[in-house]
């Protein structure tokens, strides 16, 4: 069984080698494999660091982020193929499960696999679809802060110790809370921003290049508003270590260039900042804790580097101890720790993990007011979000009419107070013997189980007739058949040959590098790629390596040349 | 009642003990395999936890709910007249203690449950507030308010709860902001998702003010006092301002005249309390000059309230002054060409200046029902109907026109009153043809013409 981190900008596959989780290297030998897909010529699925490339070469057959928009309508059109976000995700899957059956030299059929906390019910059916997609049997899904806890918690030996986990992945924003005692690693409380991750922060910087350019995005085409992300997603990581950082990019033989210092940046980034503290603030009032009751502070995700980042924290926390552990790992240890517990791996025999649900489940109910008066669109919490789980709960409720024959029974997720602002995640009707109002009742059970996934039974009391629901929204528009044939369909799209991949990169990048420089640098990049592609066409295994060593130093050159002209 | 079997030790308020008795017994009731034991041994665990827990001061702090001061009293339904008579809050606020606060914290000191640090980033924040409030240049600029939601005493994450105390306190004084700093505020304490749970500790009236600025339906416009110094309290004259539309809302109009003169008199250079006076003065029928003075005084204050434009035009036309008029229609057809309004006035001033083909460029179809444009798309059809009829009318071509109209009338009537004919020959079979049955029917078939043709005529005219 492997662990799987499904992240918005990488992803990353690990297993547990009987004493400890260890990272597995996909077929490049990276322990990271950038969240991108991309069709090739020949109608293959490239995925992970060629996709990343061709994302500017090629932006109208390549798709990334997709993660964002796990659980919604939206599609991606890659020539002539159309995959929905879960679709995309499976290719991610599916080729983290051939790099580890390459690595471990066995078939893997099962994962776990780690969800944002703050993910829904709707995305985390999603994922598990995702999974399904792949030919991959999800054994659990774990949120990630929760993942990056028992990584990290693990090398902490018996201490009881209560941490924060602070988790700014690429494009999502998690805290949890947990305490750990006894060998129990308990969940306290989860919030988090569902939409909130280092992409906003690159978003910010092309906005900025656009605007002081005077250029309108919707007008650029797919290639230029690639390229620049590219060059903002530079410029922000060299913000991190430089006081100033630059874009630059090519539009009709122009080049733009925006220099940016780090006051500016702070500046700029200042509304995306003020937008952690609120998740944080409400994860430690569920928890009923103060900052001074925390031991420790765990950074996870790759956006945490950010100095902007580790500033707010310090400003929240004052001197706390950070933890040590790597941001881009933890969670795909985690995962492979989870993995591991639930096959009772004799070396892990001791921990048991408890985890909560995100948000309050409830369903909607009519209130009676002062002087009878009806007002529907109530919320009535039956579970109410950071409770344990796996976790049950039964709420009676009767009829409200004179001679009512039915029930319904809508299934809401949310915190307000009216249904209107909640999201709806089903329903459910049931019949009752007409009577009086209020002399029949129905029983309404909400089960959450241990994946973090709903299911809601309601049964009516004087007949016992009963009515379930898995709440399979958004999938519904399918029918079974359907989506076994689509199953298939997917399953038969090749995923490029893992033997060529680096070859392949190569050229990926050699296309890129060609489209984002000018003059003479942009000849000498073709005459490479030209040497290279006839090294390739000799088919002959000593001269490829020969010409590919030679031209992977060219690039790195040609790469470098982007800071320094 | 606390399950103390399932956790397996004699009741305790030692936590330790408990912490261990529980991770005992969840090896027996793992949640993976005993998923509705686990339920029960975590309710048991849970609530032996609180109850050992019961002097821990943060448990306290988020259950004793305490009513802020307010200077509200609480009432059934908020007295929209008792809130605007009440006197703003002098200046006196900024340096005053936050006594209340202090209160609260003092117990908590003596239990020794927060340190006297706390207190020191609620009172820069309360400062923070009144300092960005007290300068009007500085209120209405959104990036000041972000930058006091930046500072690194809003970091502490040791004064949540009672840093939205403070800022509820700060707003419970009927605040009168830009409605970009209302969003701000809104999203940064998630106001509206945390006022909704906490009915019971804040004042109602202040509740539904603060939901009522989030919202915008009362959204006015701020940028005329910037960089201006007022020798009366800004305050006064927004609250009396904010009373004006409320009550003009409302159409009591007694109350609105009085807030707009009294407004006006602290302050006139504001469009919108200019276009509020327009606006009530056309609605109490005052005499045309006076309320076009008043609109070109909003148009002179800010060229760019289309609305008082809009009116202009309209009054304008109603005087036919047409020229004037469709100068400002075409103006707003330019800046806002959805508006169906601004495109009705175009029409009407080209068709009175006898501009046809004008008027007919610009039509286009309404993208939903809109009684004023239909009838004016109609009068517009007509005319130009009668435009392309030959100049010569020979008498035959009379009596045609004539001939056809007759017809025209003579089977609209049939058209309205075959049911009712119908229903009388019926009736008249079975009860017998009477003369006070042909009267009704005749009586039902008149006003039925009657009405079609007035409805006809109110249209095209």
């Amino acid at each position: 069984m492997i662990g799987i981190d499904l992240g918005t900008t990488n992803s990353l596959v690990a297993y547990w080698d009987g004493k400890q989780a260890q990272i597995i290297p996909n077929v490049l030998g990276e322990k990271l494999t950038p969240s991108v897909v991309s069709v090739d010529d020949n109608g293959a699925i490239l995925v992970g660091r060629i996709a990343q490339e061709r994302l500017i070469t090629h932006p109208h057959l390549t798709g990334a982020s997709f993660k964002r928009f796990m659980g919604s309508e939206k599609k991606y059109k890659l020539g002539a193929f159309e995959f929905t976000p879960e679709e995309m995700s499976s290719f991610i899957l599916r080729t983290l499960k051939e790099d580890a059956e390459a690595y471990l030299g066995q078939a893997v059929h099962e994962a776990v696999i780690s969800v944002p906390a703050y993910f829904n019910d709707v995305q985390r059916k999603m994922t598990q679809k995702a999974a399904e997609l792949a030919g991959l049997k999800v054994e659990r899904l774990i949120s990630e802060p929760t993942a990056a806890a028992l990584a990290y918690g693990l090398h902490q030996g018996e201490a009881e110790m209560r941490f924060l986990v602070f988790d700014l992945g690429g494009g999502t924003f998690d805290v949890s809370i947990l305490e750990m005692f006894e060998g129990v690693m308990d969940v306290k409380a989860i919030a988090g921003d569902n939409y909130l991750g280092g992409d906003d922060f690159t978003e910010l910087l092309v906005a900025h290049f656009v605007s002081e350019h005077q250029l309108i995005l919707e007008q650029l085409d797919d290639k230029t508003i690639s390229s620049l992300y590219k060059q903002a997603e530079q410029c922000k990581r060299s913000l991190g270590a430089e006081t100033r950082g630059c874009m630059r990019t090519v539009l009709e033989d122009r080049e733009l260039v925006l220099h940016i210092t780090k006051p500016e940046f702070e500046q700029l980034a200042q509304p995306l900042i003020i937008r952690l503290r609120q998740p944080v603030e409400r994860a430690l009032r569920d928890a009923e804790l103060l900052p001074s009751d925390l031991n420790g502070i765990v950074m996870v995700g790759g956006a945490t580097r950010m100095p902007l980042v580790k500033h707010v924290i310090g400003r929240m926390f004052g001197q706390m101890p950070y933890a040590s552990i790597d941001p881009d790992e933890s969670v795909a240890l985690g995962a492979a720790v989870q993995a591991a517990l639930k096959q009772r791996n004799q070396a892990l025999e001791e921990i048991i993990l408890t985890d909560v649900c995100p948000y309050t489940l409830g369903t909607s109910v009519i209130q009676i007011g002062a002087k009878g008066k009806l007002s529907d669109g109530h919320y009535l919490p039956i579970i109410e979000r950071n409770t344990p789980i796996p976790v049950s709960r039964v709420e009676r409720l009767y009829t409200v009419n004179d001679m009512q024959k039915v029930l319904i029974v809508d299934v809401y997720q949310g915190e307000s107070r009216l249904v209107e602002n909640n999201l709806k995640l089903g329903q459910l009707n049931i019949n009752v013997p007409a009577a009086k109002a209020g002399e029949q009742c129905i029983d309404v059970r909400y089960t959450y189980d241990i994946n973090g996934i709903l299911e809601v039974e309601v049964i009516s009391v004087t007949t016992g007739e009963k009515n379930r629901l898995l709440i399979e929204q958004h999938v519904g528009t399918m029918s079974r058949e359907q989506i076994e044939a689509r199953l298939l369909e997917i399953a038969s799209i090749k995923i490029h040959p893992r033997d060529r991949v680096e070859n392949r990169l190569l050229i990926a990048k050699g296309e890129r590098l060609y489209e984002e420089s000018l003059g003479q640098r942009r000849e000498f990049i073709a005459r490479c790629l030209k040497e290279f592609e006839d090294a390739l066409h000799t088919q002959d295994d000593r001269v490829i390596k020969k010409v590919a060593q030679w031209y992977k130093e060219q690039l790195a050159q040609m790469e470098g040349w982007g800071y320094f002209s | 009642m606390i399950n103390w079997k399932m956790l397996g030790i004699s009741p305790t308020d030692d936590k330790a003990a408990i912490k261990k008795a529980y991770a005992k017994q969840l090896r027996v009731y793992h949640p993976e395999d005993h998923p509705e034991d686990y339920q029960r041994l975590r309710e048991a665990f849970d609530a032996a936890m609180k109850q050992a827990g019961k002097s821990v001061p943060f448990v306290e702090e988020q259950t004793s709910p305490e009513i802020i001061h307010s200077i509200l009293v609480r009432d059934e339904r908020p007295d929209p007249e008792r809130l605007h008579t009440l006197s703003p809050l002098s200046s006196v606020n900024e340096t005053e203690v936050l006594d209340v606060i202090a209160d609260g914290l003092e117990d908590q000191m003596e239990a020794g449950g927060m340190p006297n640090t706390r207190i020191e980033p609620l009172q820069l924040f309360w400062q923070g507030l009144h300092e960005r409030y007290r300068d009007i240049s500085r209120r209405v600029d959104p990036q000041q308010w972000e930058s006091l939601l930046n500072e690194d005493y809003m970091w502490d994450m040791g004064t949540v709860e009672k840093r939205f105390d403070v800022l509820m306190r700060f707003l419970a004084e009927r605040r009168y902001m830009p409605h970009d700093v209302w969003t701000l505020l809104d999203l940064t304490f998630e106001l509206s998702k945390n006022l909704e749970n906490r009915r019971e500790r804040y004042d109602n009236d202040v509740i539904e003010y603060i939901t009522l600025q989030i919202s915008g339906t009362m959204e006015m416009g701020y940028v005329c006092f910037v960089g201006r110094e007022f020798t009366f309290d800004i305050d006064d004259y927004l609250s009396c301002r904010e009373a004006a539309q409320f009550f003009l809302m409302r159409r009591q109009f007694e109350d609105a005249e009085q807030r707009l003169a009294q407004a006006n008199e602290l302050f006139q250079e504001d469009p919108d309390l200019q276009l509020m006076r327009a606006k009530f003065a056309l609605m109490n029928g005052a005499v045309s000059e006076e309320v076009l003075g008043i609109l070109n005084q909003v148009i002179s204050y800010n060229p760019q309230e289309w609305e008082a434009y809009l009116l202009r035009g309209r009054l304008l036309f109603n005087e036919k002054q047409y020229k004037e008029a469709q100068q400002d229609a075409e103006l707003l057809l330019q800046q806002v060409p959805k508006s169906q309004d601004a495109r009705c006035l175009a029409i009407e001033c080209y068709m009175a200046l006898n501009q046809l083909e004008k008027a007919w460029a610009i039509q286009n179809e309404p993208p939903k029902i809109y009684f004023r444009y239909c009838a004016v798309i109609m009068a517009l059809c007509n005319k130009q109907i009668y435009a392309q009829k030959p100049r010569k009318k020979s008498f035959k071509y009379m009596l045609g026109v004539t001939g056809y109209r007759i017809m025209e009338f003579l089977l609209l009537l049939w058209k309205l009153n075959w049911k009712l004919l119908l229903i009388y020959i019926a009736s008249g079979y079975i009860i017998g043809f009477g003369s006070l049955p042909a009267y009704i029917a005749a009586g039902a078939m008149l006003w039925r013409t009657w009405k079609s043709i007035r409805a006809t005529y109110l249209l095209l005219t």
